[in-house]
């Protein structure tokens, strides 16, 4: 493999940077540092973003592949010029165990017609269904700002550009209530969701919980409110080997978790 | 494998999930909308779910007895204006009662009771 970097100015030696999430060039490897031609260098700096690194939240390791097929994908999404990517979900996650790409681009237009095309061009080049959301800054921001389920995403994410943004929580108990109501399926119908799906029904819920009790929705947190809440693992969930107990937890951190958005909808209807 | 009458039961529980879902989705606001269907992923809802009951139903290819379904669609409808009230006395606004019967005729429709 090759990467591409510029020779930086230190204090007692000069350095050049290499992503640390990077396919190859292992830790003691010996590697040839060579200057590329002036017509290299030239094209280099009209081409720009080539030379961006993906910026990482919440992800402390990932597959190497993994790094080259999201370097990809941004590839595919800049002729695009959209105001960010984000690259969430399943993907991030250890493993191969992934269905999807969750992909967040940031435009200020929608374009269902855009979405085709991409979706076509990554499939083409990665082979891989994308599962694309198309959504404004805006929209963005007031989904942070209101539905634990957007926090959830941006806390584990890889983007294309760096991620900033002042939100102050604020809670919406309708639309708290109807997320919730998504987690309300899986009570009495245990046998019939397989682990996958179940995840996708603790992680909401207990995002929702995570939310109202004003925490931060991180991928740890989760993890930790399962061993206390529901005990068991979120291994356990995914391979659906779960005890009669989680039934019983399960059932009751949901009604614990819709009293609470009916007293808050009471508050805030006295004000 | 189940008993009917445990299977009906089941399948009104997840009829009155789905409609309940679908007349609240209806009062919230534009803006709580737009937020929640942004995200959304392909899953399987509490109507698939009471569609898979209703195939282990019998009859499974033609339409159940009067009595059955007039029961059915009575739990159901109660299933769903006790929600709905719940939340009304705590405030939410926009929830319309006359909208239960319609929702409950059409997905029963749907799954031939």
């Amino acid at each position: 493999m090759e990467i591409l970097s510029r020779i930086s100015k230190g204090s007692k030696m000069d350095q050049i940077y290499i992503p640390k999430n990077r396919a190859g060039l292992n830790i003691g490897d010996f590697v040839l540092v060579k200057l590329i031609s002036s017509e290299e260098q030239e094209q280099i700096k009209k081409q720009g973003n080539n030379l961006k690194k993906p910026f990482l939240y919440g992800i402390n390791q990932i597959e190497p592949i993994k790094m080259e097929i999201i370097n990809k994908i941004f590839g595919i999404l800049d002729k695009f010029q959209f105001e960010n990517v984000i690259i969430t979900g399943s993907f991030l996650e250890n493993g191969f165990n992934f269905n999807d790409i969750d992909l967040l681009l940031i435009s200020k237009e929608e374009n269902p017609a855009k979405k085709k095309i991409i979706e076509s061009q990554i499939i083409n080049s990665i082979g891989i269904k994308p599962h694309i959301i198309l959504l404004s800054k805006k929209i963005l921001i007031s989904g942070l700002e209101t539905d634990p389920i957007y926090e959830s995403m941006v806390s584990r994410c890889i983007s294309r550009e760096r991620i900033v943004f002042n939100y102050k929580r604020h809670i919406l108990p309708r639309l708290l209530d109807l997320q919730l109501l998504k987690s309300k399926d899986l009570i009495g119908n245990f046998q019939e969701y397989n682990g996958k799906e179940k995840e996708y029904f603790v992680k909401n819920l207990i995002s929702i919980s995570l939310f109202l009790q004003g925490k931060k929705i991180k991928q740890e947190e989760i993890i930790r409110k399962i061993k206390t809440e529901l005990k068991t693992s979120l291994e356990e969930i995914k391979e659906n080997i779960l005890e009669k107990e989680f039934e019983r937890n399960y059932e009751r951190l949901y009604k614990e978790t819709f009293n609470k958005i009916l007293k808050e909808a009471e508050k805030q209807n006295a004000k | 494998m189940q008993n009917r009458n445990k299977l009906i039961d089941l399948f009104i529980g997840n009829l009155s999930n789905a409609v309940t879902h679908a007349i609240l989705e209806k009062a919230i606001s534009e803006t709580e909308k737009e937020i929640a269907n942004h995200y959304t992923k392909e899953l399987k809802t509490s109507f698939d779910i009471a569609k898979r009951y209703r195939e282990k139903i019998n009859p499974k290819l033609t339409t159940l007895p009067e009595k059955d379904s007039s029961e059915i669609k009575n739990k159901i409808m109660k299933n769903v204006r006790n929600e709905l009230l719940l939340r009304i006395s705590k405030g939410y606004k926009n929830i319309n009662l006359n909208l239960i019967e319609k929702e409950v005729d059409s997905v029963l429709k749907l799954l031939k009771v």
